[in-house]
């Protein structure tokens, strides 16, 4: 993601990571990753309300496809990072949206692997670019 | 770890419009969303544009 940091900058996209955790467990984590993106907390998850993403089931958080990626993970010598208490049930996001509120993009993870690739976002900001509309999100462009 | 009692086995949450193939338009209050900075401050997100924002929301820190 931070190799893409540039290709966002370029198409005027700010990037804002948003955690649910506690800003003073979310500022260490920051310190640790050095993620060059603006991090914000919503301890209270009413932007995560606001987005409509809601808390996973059991068997979509340990779904075959979460624990391949752990494995992925693990294999590619990644460490386990204890930053306190954590909720795994809570769904993530990734949302492309306007000044005015309009959301151009969304995607909303089905469990904790599902995330859009890079190469996807890039893509709905250069058709969002190319109208002068706001564009629906991706599952209408079939 | 964090582990609340409404947490459900099996779950069939409605799919985003999207997801279904219908015309949609969503649009969210976003002077309304309010955040906080690593130090706590209050923040809105309206602060933190340039012409789009992407607004990726974290599951747990990991």
């Amino acid at each position: 993601m931070k190799s893409f940091k540039d290709e966002f900058d370029r198409r005027g996209v700010a990037i804002v990571v948003v955690s649910f955790a506690e800003p003073e467990r979310l500022a260490p984590y920051q310190e640790y990753h050095h993620w060059p993106f603006v991090m914000l907390a919503d301890p209270k998850r009413t932007v995560y309300q606001a987005f409509a993403l809601k808390r996973l089931s059991l068997l979509r958080v340990f779904s075959p496809s979460t624990l391949r990626l752990y494995f992925r993970l693990l294999r590619e010598g990644k460490k386990f990072q204890n930053y306190g208490k954590d909720d795994y049930y809570q769904a993530g996001g990734d949302f492309l949206i306007d000044r005015e509120g309009n959301v151009l993009f969304a995607h909303r993870s089905q469990n904790p692997a599902d995330r859009p690739p890079i190469e996807k976002l890039v893509e709905a900001i250069d058709r969002t670019a190319s109208r002068t509309s706001p564009v629906n999100s991706p599952g209408k462009q079939k | 770890m964090f582990f609340p009692f409404n947490i459900s086995l099996l779950d069939f949450p409605t799919p985003p419009a999207w997801q279904l193939g219908e015309a949609c338009m969503e649009k969210v209050a976003i002077d309304e969303l309010k955040l906080k900075d690593l130090q706590g401050r209050p923040v809105s997100l309206q602060d933190y544009f340039q012409e789009y924002s992407l607004v990726i929301f974290l599951r747990h820190l990991a």
